[in-house]
């Protein structure tokens, strides 16, 4: 009656062992099929285009910083001290009123 | 007997679960390997048939940026020294209306005619100006040709009655037309924005 028993718990270990089996084969087949899919992919027109939007995206969004950047320093610039202004205006005056 | 039964039992059906799990969790990291490979592989290939056209689609917009950019600071630039040149040609006309105490408009025109006169170089100078400056260039004659003897310039001067629409100066001219000489304080100013853009630029952003 017991080795019966032990024979039979085998059986259902090794049908436990046989599912994780088909299970494996089933992940790694839907992997092969999603590799496939993402190979294919590459090739397609609307794919590259998506891909080059998404670039195109990213460069838009650098140039932006670089405005931006550029927008702080004008800004710096228009923000000039006055006595660095005063000191133009005094050079020049100087030099128009210069008479050899 | 029967409690040792259950514990082999127990352990047959813990082994084959642990297989199991293992059989399953390496199959998914083999299923994720794969997958990343084709990633991997499939953006090589889009990198190498996507790259020159990103580069040029990048090196446009980028460029088109980095462009506007400089012209943004460039116009900042030129505003700021343009501005120093509208301030100046400002306190031009308050010195030529006697209304700057740092500096004497009599004393100005008188350098401003003496400088024609050597330019010129002749015996007697026809001298136009503004309004305002005629009248005192007719008041003022005999004492300006004075000073100018006492410099070393003997010369006639004439005051040509028809005035110019200017801010202060002169333009002086011979007899004969053939020798001109412009010293008008805004052409002074005008002569002086190219040449003076460096150093101006320099104190102003330096």
């Amino acid at each position: 009656m017991s080795l019966e028993e032990l024979i039979e718990e085998e059986r259902r270990a090794m049908k436990i062992i046989e599912e994780a089996k088909i299970e494996a084969e089933k992940i790694i087949s839907e992997a092969k099929k999603k590799a496939e899919e993402i190979l294919g992919k590459v090739t397609k027109r609307e794919f590259i285009e998506a891909r080059v939007k998404e670039e195109e995206k990213k460069a838009e969004a650098e140039a932006e910083e670089i405005r931006k950047k550029h927008e702080v320093e004008a800004e710096k610039i228009k923000s000039i001290a006055e006595e660095r202004i005063q000191k133009a205006i005094e050079l020049v005056l100087m030099e128009v009123l210069k008479v050899e | 007997m029967s409690e040792a039964l259950e514990v082999i039992k127990s352990e047959i059906i813990k082994r084959s679960r642990e297989e199991a799990e293992k059989i399953i969790s390496e199959a998914k990291k083999k299923a994720e390997e794969t997958i990343n490979s084709a990633e991997r592989k499939a953006e090589e290939i889009l990198a190498k048939s996507i790259k020159p056209e990103i580069a040029v689609m990048r090196k446009r917009i980028l460029g088109a940026a980095q462009l506007e950019g400089r012209k943004m600071i460039l116009k900042a630039k030129d505003d700021a020294i343009s501005k120093v040149f509208s301030i100046v040609e400002e306190k031009l006309k308050k010195i030529a209306n006697g209304e700057d105490k740092e500096h004497k408009y009599e004393d100005i025109l008188l350098k401003l005619i003496k400088e024609a006169a050597s330019k010129i170089d002749e015996k007697e100078l026809i001298i136009t100006s503004n309004e305002q400056t005629l009248a005192y260039l007719n008041n003022n004659i005999k004492e300006i040709e004075n000073k100018l003897k006492n410099e070393g310039f003997e010369v006639k001067l004439k005051i040509e009655n028809s005035p110019c629409n200017c801010i202060g100066g002169i333009i002086a001219y011979n007899n004969s037309k053939t020798k001109i000489f412009y010293n008008l304080l805004e052409g002074r100013l005008l002569k002086l924005k190219e040449s003076l853009r460096g150093k101006i630029a320099e104190i102003l952003f330096s």
